[in-house]
Formats: structure tokens, sequence, C-alpha cells
């Protein structure tokens, strides 16, 4: 499809515009305005950033298993921005704790925060998922 | 427009690129503070959006050479990031950063944020037009080297240091200094309706050539007054009428072309009336020799009254050993002058 084909989709039918955007991995409203209304460039990003996560997360676990505090403050910050990016809240909170642990070489309790990183990955997969699965019927 | 985006995750770039080009801009990303700053000192980018944190060199190391480097022209710097409290924009303001741009950045705020570089850009164009229009008008006369630059100098000085009385600080601001450093250079812009076998004549004047060359101040007031009625609203246009019509005016009222005396002459008009007759009397001409500045100082202080302003005249000697220093280091080109860019112009002080 072209990127820049601006045409309204419709959203999908779990969207319900009353659930706490908090709550919910991606802040689907606030993302669709960032790319200014250009549902495929949505599309794009998000695959954008599943790919980045993919090898940014496997530094990050490279750099926790070495104690480099340094290199976990790195991942963690261009995590943190690119979960931002797309709107992806609980990401970028998980991300910006990992940040802090490492830029105060913290790392004894590192793990459970990758854990949690992890988990809050699985869920935003599965949301972005729902997000680019057509309409029923 | 082109702008140079410096950052180095690349999903955060591609975002800014595609928002960049729905607003109409030519944006390049450097993925580093250092390709960045290679991509600047090319002198393409006039605009540059850049992450604080990056590999290389960070947004503020970044911004700081950025200042650090003359460059031809004012560089919009602005900043993105996530960081939040008052130090932090306080670090970007003191490393000379214009603007800040919070991230995940909203992109109408990146917009307004634009254009409001944008803004400021254009009144560098300005200012570069009119010194432009000054240059053309002092093109024809082969004498006068960097006059211009000298001239608008020692305003700024003056101007500077009569500010600081307190019977001047209401009239004399930072504006007010800014402009008369902007618009002193088209004092003789008139000079442009003079016949060259008057204007380019290699001796003394005769009295009828004489009244040809006081022309000057009267077609460059009246071209700047045709101005000022279409423009109302620019200050900077006001000044330049005023001194184009008032420089050669004379304190105890036995100037031209229409008699002013004392404070009926404008404050501008007064500054630049030492500032030109300085310059002229220390520069050599084809009728006369260059004076020393110890000749050229004496006989402005012996028009204290007469010719001049006593107060401009007292500034003047105040600031006598700054007037010097300033003419010497334009000699030798270490003032950087606005007219570096303007092609057009380079071959009157080659």
């Amino acid at each position: 499809m072209d990127a820049d084909d601006t045409r309204e989709r419709p959203k999908p039918a779990w969207h319900d515009d009353n659930t706490q955007a908090a709550l919910q991995p991606i802040d689907f409203d606030e993302l669709v305005d960032r790319c200014l209304g250009n549902l495929d460039f949505v599309d794009r990003v998000l695959t954008r950033f599943q790919t980045q996560f993919d090898g940014d997360f496997k530094r990050l676990q490279d750099a926790c298993q070495a104690a480099d505090s340094n290199e976990v403050a790195r991942v963690a910050h261009l995590l943190k921005g690119s979960a931002a990016s797309v709107s992806a809240r609980t990401l970028q909170q998980v991300a910006s704790r990992i940040e802090n642990l490492g830029r105060s070489a913290q790392l004894d309790d590192i793990s459970g925060h990758l854990d949690t990183l992890e988990s809050e990955w699985s869920r935003f997969v599965d949301h972005a998922t729902l997000l680019a699965a057509p309409m029923p019927g | 427009m082109r702008v140079l985006v410096a950052e180095d995750n690349e999903l955060e770039a591609e975002m800014l690129l595609h928002t960049l080009a729905q607003f109409g801009y030519d944006a390049t990303v450097a993925r580093d503070g250092l390709e960045a700053f290679e991509l600047i000192r090319t002198g393409r980018y006039k605009l540059i959006l850049s992450d604080w944190e990056m590999p290389g060199l960070t947004g503020v190391e970044l911004c700081r050479r950025v200042r650090a480097r003359s460059s031809c022209g004012y560089i919009y710097f602005v900043l993105l990031t996530a960081r939040a409290g008052t130090d932090n924009i306080v670090t970007g303001l003191n490393a000379g950063a214009d603007d800040f741009l919070t991230k995940p950045f909203q992109p109408q705020e990146l917009y307004c944020r634009l254009r409001a570089g944008e803004r400021l850009l254009a009144m560098e164009t300005r200012d570069l037009t009119i010194f432009s229009l000054a240059k053309l008008a002092e093109s024809r006369d082969p004498d006068t080297g960097a006059h211009l630059e000298r001239i608008r100098e020692y305003c700024r000085l003056l101007a500077d240091h009569l500010s600081r009385e307190h019977r001047f600080r209401a009239l004399i601001d930072g504006d007010y200094i800014q402009m008369i450093y902007l618009t002193s250079p088209l004092h003789d812009v008139g000079k442009v309706g003079i016949p060259d076998h008057v204007l380019l004549k290699p001796g003394k004047l005769t009295d009828d050539e004489f009244e040809i060359m006081k022309q000057h101040t009267v077609l460059g007031g009246q071209t700047l007054d045709a101005s000022v009625q279409a423009y109302p609203d620019a200050p900077f246009l006001q000044m330049a009428r005023d001194i184009a019509w008032t420089h050669h005016e004379k304190y105890n009222g036995r100037g031209y072309p229409r008699g002013l005396a004392g404070k009926e002459i404008p404050l501008c008009g007064r500054i630049v009336a030492v500032a030109d007759v300085y310059d002229a009397l220390t520069t050599k001409r084809v009728y006369k020799e260059a004076f020393s500045h110890e000749r050229a100082f004496s006989i402005i202080c012996d028009g204290r009254g007469n010719h001049f302003d006593p107060d401009v005249v007292d500034a003047f000697v105040d600031i006598e050993g700054k007037v010097v220093a300033a003419r010497e280091q334009l000699d030798l080109g270490i003032i950087p002058s606005l007219d570096a860019g303007i092609d057009a112009v380079s071959f009157v002080t080659s």
C-alpha cells in the first residue's frame, strides 16, 4: 500500500474510546495524531518499532549480563524514546526505570525489570496485532 | 526550507522526517552529533533539530560548537529532549539553543516552533538586504573600502556608550543600538542619484558641484520617506530615513539640507555625523591622505557644540580606545561582517 495513503480506516471493534489510555499498551489516538492521520504510516511505524525492539532488547540483555551499566542506560534510553514515539506508554515507563537503574549503576535487581519489559512487550505485540486486524464480518 | 535533524534513534528520525515532509520542509538526518556538525559546516542548514543525547557529540555540545564557529548567517537551533526541569533548560539555553521541543514531539508544536525560527531567520535576510543596498550605493566610489563596516561599528559603540547614561536610557535600548548598527550604512544611499562627474571628481568640488553633492541627503531622505509611508510600522525604515536626511546637519544649525539645529536633529543623525566625519578624516581619499587618529580626534573634539552634539563627542572621547581598536580590527578583517556572504558586492571590498 502507498505510505502516503491517508484515507480513513475504521478503528478495531475492541477500540473503546472510554477505555483509560494509560492501561492500553498503545495510545492509538495519540499515535495517529503524531502520524498526522496517516494510518499507513502508523502501520509502518509500528512495524519498524517491533523490528527495532527485538535488536534493542537483545542488546539490553547482553548489557545486563555483562553488568555494563552505561550500555544498559544507553539502550534503555533508546527504547524509552522509541516507545514514547509510538505512544507505548507502559513500555516507555518500564524502559525509563531500567535507564535510571543503569545511570545509577544499580543492576542487582535488573532481571526483574527485564522480565517486566518482556511481558509488557508481549502485551504490546498482542495489542498491535489487534490494531492491524481487519474488521469482522 | 532545509532542516537538519540530528537523531540517533532511527524510528524517531523517521517520524520526524515524515512530519517535516508533510509540512513542506526538506529534511536531512544525521545519525550522530559529529555527522551533524560536518553537515552544518557545509552551510546548507539554517534550521537544526537536535536530540540531546547522541553518540559522539551530544546535542548540547553540538550547539556549543555551532555557536563557537563564526558562520555566515544565524543558525536556529532546537533541542529535542525528554529531559524536564529548569536546570536542563538553563543548560540548553546557555549552550546557545533557541528553543526546546519535548519528546515525544507533537507535530503542530514542531511546526509552530520551526515557523518561529523561520521568522527570525527572515529578519536576518532583511539585514543582509539592507546592507546590500548600502553597498551598492557605495560601489561607485572606489575609495570607501570598508567605510560602511566602520561606520556602523562606530555608531554601535557610540550608541551603546550613550545608553549607559541615565538621560538616554529611555531612548537608547538594545533595539535602538541594533537598529543604528543596521541602518547607519544607508546614510549615503542618496549618492546613487549624484552624477559621476561630481561623485568621482578627484579634486575639490566647485560651489555648484557641492550643491549637487549635498542633494544626496535629500535624495536619500525622500526615497526612504516613501518607504516609511509604505511601511509605517517598520521602525528601522524610520531611523534610516532620519539618518539619510540629517547626517550632514550641524549642531549649530549651519549644516544641510535643512539647517536643523541642536536637538531638532534626531539623535541617530547626530551619532552618524561624528562617525562619518571621523571615518572620512582617517581614510585616504582621492583628494586627501588619511589623517592620523590623533589629528582626526582633535578635529572632532574641536567641533564639540558647533558641528557636533556635545554629548556624542563626550561619548566619543570616552570610547576613544574602542574606536581605534575597531578600526584596526576591521582593517585586518578580524570583526566578522554580515556582508561576507554577499557575492554581488565582494568586488567593492577586494
